[in-house]
C-alpha cells in the first residue's frame, strides 16, 4: 500500500539471512516457554505494508512488505528486508531482486513470507535471550480463501509463533476506527489496503455484507505508471508513481491546481527526460481503479438488508486503510453515493490497532468469550 | 429559507444566548463544543443545513451537537469526522475542537469495554496444544529422562544377575505344578539354577559333602561333573546343593529323571546336555579385564570388563571365537571344557587378540 507512511524506525538487519527451509520438530515443545518472554502482535500483513501493534505500545513496527533476495551461487539468502528491501526496489544487478511476498493481500511466496514475518517479530522483542513466540493476530482480507488463510496460518505459526488467531479486516478495521461493532446498528466500513479493498458492513459483533476488490494502492500506482506512459512516451518506475500519488493524487476535483516535477526514461529516446504533472491529469489517471472501489461500496449498499441500510444512511460510511489518505477520496464516495463518508483517524493502522483491541479482549474475558476451535 | 427558518427556534429554546454561553461556559472550562459550533455558524452566517448539506447529514445531527447531546448522535469516529470538516468550514482550529471533544466526552472505548466477540478463526500449530499440553509432555520428557539416566549408571551385571533370578522364580513353580516333562524342565530350569547357585556364597561345609554325597542320581551328578570342569571347587558344593533340593521335586512330578531307560530319549537329551561343556569360558583370576568376544558368524557376544573372580561362559554359541582380552595375564580361557594356552599380548597395548576353536 503505497500510501502508508513510516511510523517507527527501527534497526536494519545485520546480515544476510541464509535462506532456510528447515523446520525444528522439537521446536513447538517450547514454543509454550518461550511465550513468557514474548509480547502478543497484531499483524496488519497488508500487500504493501506490516503493521504490528503491541498492546500498551501502539504501532511498533510498520515497514513494507518487501523482502531482497541474493543469489548466492546457487543458494538464495536474505539480503534485506521492509525498508532497506524496498529502497532496493528497481535498483538491484541481476543477483539480487526485491520481491514482495504478498500479492493481492495474501500469500504469494509462502517461504519467503515466513522469513519476512520471522525477521518482523523478532525485531519488535527486545530480548535477545530467547527466540519469541508470541500469541498472533494476523487480519486476513474477506476475500481470502480458505487455502489462502490456511497459508497465513501456518506461515505465521512457521515464523515462531505459538498460537495463531485470524480476523477479517473490515471488523478489524471497524473496531480499531472505533465503530461500536457491538450493537444492533448497522456501520459500513471500507478498507483501501495496497492490494484490496474490503467492504463490509457490520453490526451485532458480525459480517452482515462483506466484498472485497482486488483494487488498492498498488493499482494506483499502475495506473499512473499506465497514464504517463500513454501520455508522455515516458516510463516511470513504482517508486516515482508512488511519490506522484502522495503529493498530488486526487479523488476529487479540487479548487487548487497542483503540480509535481518527475524524471523518466523517454521511451523514443532511450534518455532519461524531466516533465511536469498536475493533479488533474492523475485524477483522470486515477478514474478506473476509483471507479471499481466505487462499484463495490454501491454493490454492497444494494445488498445490505433495508434497516441496515436506514443506519448507514444515518451514521455514515467509514473509509480506513491507506488508501483513504488520497485525498478527497471521502467526497468522491459520498457523491457517488449519497451517503455520509467520514475517513477514520489514523486510517494506515486502523486494522492492526483494532486487531490488538482483540486481542487484549481476549486477556481480560479470560479466554472465556471466544471459542479455541 | 424555510426550513432554516423552521429549526432556528428549535435551537434557540432549548440553548442560550451565544453571549449567554459563552459566560456560563467559561465558569466551567469554556464553550462547549456545541456552542463553539453554534457560535463559529451563526458567526460565519450560516445555517445548520449549510453545516449538514456537505457531509449528506441530517439536520438533527447537527442539532443535537449543537445541544451537546452527545449520545443521541452517532458514534465517535464519525462525531470526530464531522467536526473536523466543520472547523475546516467555520475557521475553527480542528484539533482544539477535537481535544475539547474528547474533555467533554470521555474517550469512548466502547468497542473494547462493550461486548464485541467478532468471529475468530483460532489456529494452533500442528501437533501442539495449549500451554498445558505442553508443559505435560515437558513433564513426560523428563520422567523419561530421569529414568534413562539411572538404568544406565546401573551396574549391567546386576541387572543381569536380577533378571537370571527372575527367571528362576518365574518357572520354579511351574516345576512343582507337575505337569512339565522333567527333560524339559530340567534343560530350561537347570543353568539359571546354576547360574543362581554361582552367585550365592558358598554353602556351609557341613551342608555341602552331604548334598554332593547325597541322592543325585547320575544325570544330575554328570551335570555336576560337566560344570566342575570348568568351576572352583568350592563352588561345585554349592551346585550340588542346588541339585540336592530340586531333586525330590523331579522324582515326584516326574520319575523319570533317575530312571533313564524307561525314556531313553529324556535321558539322552539330558544327559547330553549335562554332559556338554561350555564352548566357550573365560574365567578372570587375577585381576579386572576387559573382554571383547564374537562367535564365528562375528555377532557380538560380549563386550564388557570381567570382574576379578568372576567367569563367563557361553554354553550354545558357536566357534571359532573371535577374543579380544584387555588384560589376558589375568584370564583364563576353556574353550569346550579345555584350557586354552593364550598368546603373548601386543608390547604396546598390552591387549590381545587370538581366536579360539580355529581347528
Amino acid at each position: 500500500m503505497p500510501l502508508r507512511r513510516g511510523i517507527a524506525t527501527m534497526d536494519r538487519p545485520t546480515g544476510p539471512t541464509t535462506y532456510s527451509r528447515h523446520h525444528s520438530v522439537i521446536t513447538p515443545m517450547f514454543k509454550g516457554f518461550r511465550g513468557i518472554f514474548s509480547t502478543d502482535l497484531s499483524i496488519d500483513l497488508g500487500t504493501a505494508n506490516t503493521l504490528i501493534y503491541v498492546s500498551g505500545k501502539g504501532i511498533v513496527l510498520d515497514e513494507p512488505s518487501v523482502v531482497a533476495l541474493r543469489n548466492d551461487g546457487g543458494q538464495t539468502v536474505i539480503q534485506a528486508y521492509g525498508n532497506e528491501a524496498k529502497q532496493m526496489v528497481g535498483r538491484t544487478p541481476k543477483s539480487i531482486h526485491a520481491v514482495r511476498p504478498l500479492r493481492d493481500g495474501v500469500i504469494a511466496d509462502f517461504h519467503v513470507t515466513e522469513k519476512m514475518l520471522q525477521h518482523f517479530i523478532k525485531k519488535v522483542h527486545s530480548s535477545h535471550w530467547f527466540r519469541p513466540s508470541p500469541r498472533v493476530l494476523v487480519c486476513v482480507p474477506v476475500g481470502a480463501t480458505q487455502v489462502e488463510r490456511r497459508a497465513i496460518r501456518e506461515s505465521v505459526l512457521s515464523a515462531g509463533a505459538r498460537r495463531a488467531f485470524i480476523i477479517e479486516e473490515p471488523m478489524a478495521a471497524a473496531i480499531g476506527a472505533g465503530v461500536d461493532v457491538d450493537e444492533p446498528r448497522g456501520s459500513m466500513v471500507v478498507d483501501i489496503g495496497g492490494g484490496t479493498s474490503e467492504v463490509g458492513v457490520i453490526s451485532l459483533d458480525g459480517i452482515v455484507y462483506s466484498s472485497s476488490v482486488r483494487i488498492g494502492g498498488d493499482k494506483f500506482d499502475e495506473s499512473i505508471i499506465a497514464f504517463v506512459r500513454r501520455h508522455y512516451g515516458i516510463l516511470i518506475g513504482e517508486a516515482t508513481a508512488e511519490r506522484i500519488k502522495k503529493e498530488i493524487g486526487s479523488a476529487y476535483p479540487g479548487k487548487e491546481l497542483r503540480e509535481i516535477d518527475v524524471k523518466g526514461r523517454n521511451l523514443a529516446e532511450g534518455v532519461p527526460r524531466s516533465f511536469t504533472l498536475n493533479s488533474n491529469e492523475i485524477l483522470e489517471a486515477l478514474q478506473e481503479p476509483l471507479f471499481g472501489i466505487v462499484q463495490a461500496v454501491r454493490a454492497a449498499l444494494e445488498q445490505t438488508p433495508p434497516e441496515l441500510g436506514a443506519d448507514i444512511a444515518d451514521r455514515g460510511i467509514v473509509l480506513t486503510g491507506g488508501g483513504a489518505l488520497l485525498r478527497d477520496l471521502d467526497k468522491l464516495v459520498m457523491e457517488e453515493t449519497g451517503l455520509p463518508v467520514v475517513v477514520a483517524e489514523n486510517p494506515l493502522t486502523c486494522v492492526a490497532r483494532g486487531g490488538g483491541k482483540v486481542l487484549e479482549l481476549i486477556d481480560q474475558r479470560n479466554n472465556t468469550l471466544f471459542a479455541d476451535e | 429559507m424555510s426550513e432554516q427558518e423552521r429549526r432556528e427556534p428549535a435551537v434557540g429554546a432549548t440553548a442560550r444566548e451565544p453571549d449567554e454561553a459563552i459566560t456560563f461556559g467559561q465558569e466551567a472550562a469554556g464553550p462547549s463544543v456545541g456552542e463553539r459550533i453554534r457560535g463559529g455558524r451563526e458567526a460565519a452566517g450560516l445555517s445548520a443545513a449549510d453545516l449538514a448539506q456537505p457531509l449528506n447529514l441530517d439536520l438533527k445531527v447537527i442539532e443535537c451537537i449543537e445541544r451537546d447531546e452527545l449520545d443521541a448522535v452517532p458514534g465517535r469516529p464519525y462525531i470526530l469526522a464531522y467536526l473536523r470538516a466543520w472547523a475546516g468550514q467555520l475557521g475553527l482550529d480542528g484539533d482544539e475542537l477535537i481535544a475539547q471533544y474528547n474533555a467533554q466526552r470521555a474517550p469512548d472505548n466502547g468497542a473494547v469495554q462493550g461486548g464485541i466477540h467478532p468471529t475468530l478463526d483460532v489456529m494452533e500449530p500442528r501437533g501442539g496444544g495449549s500451554g498445558r499440553r505442553l508443559l505435560g509432555w515437558l513433564g513426560i520428557l523428563i520422567v523419561i529422562a530421569i529414568v534413562v539416566l539411572a538404568l544406565s549408571r546401573l551396574d549391567a551385571d546386576r541387572v543381569q544377575a536380577w533378571w537370571s533370578d527372575l527367571q528362576g522364580e518365574t518357572t520354579e513353580p511351574s516345576t512343582n505344578s507337575d505337569s512339565v516333562p522333567v527333560d524339559e524342565e530340567r534343560s530350561g530350569d537347570e543353568r539359571p539354577a546354576i547360574e543362581g547357585a554361582l552367585d550365592e556364597p558358598p554353602a556351609p561345609p557341613t551342608e555341602a559333602p552331604s548334598s554332593t554325597e547325597g541322592a543325585a542320581d547320575e544325570t544330575s551328578a554328570g551335570a555336576a561333573e560337566g560344570i566342575s570342569l570348568a568351576l572352583p571347587a568350592e563352588r561345585l558344593a554349592a551346585i550340588g546343593a542346588a541339585t540336592e533340593e530340586r531333586e525330590p521335586v523331579e522324582s515326584e512330578s516326574s520319575p523319570s529323571v533317575g530312571e533313564g531307560e524307561n525314556e531313553p530319549n529324556a535321558d539322552e537329551s539330558t544327559s547330553s546336555a549335562a554332559d556338554k561343556p561350555p564352548a566357550l569360558l573365560l574365567r578372570a583370576t587375577g585381576a579386572d579385564s576387559w573382554v571383547e568376544v564374537r562367535d564365528g558368524n562375528g555377532e557380538r557376544l560380549m563386550y564388557d570388563v570381567l570382574a576379578a573372580g568372576e567367569e563367563r561362559e557361553f554354553a550354545d554359541a558357536t566357534g571359532p571365537f573371535s577374543l579380544v582380552l584387555g588384560q589376558p595375564e589375568g584370564l583364563e580361557v576353556e574353550y569346550q571344557g579345555e584350557p586354552v594356552e593364550l598368546g603373548e599380548s601386543s608390547g604396546d597395548t598390552g591387549v590381545l587378540r587370538t581366536t579360539v576353536g580355529n581347528s
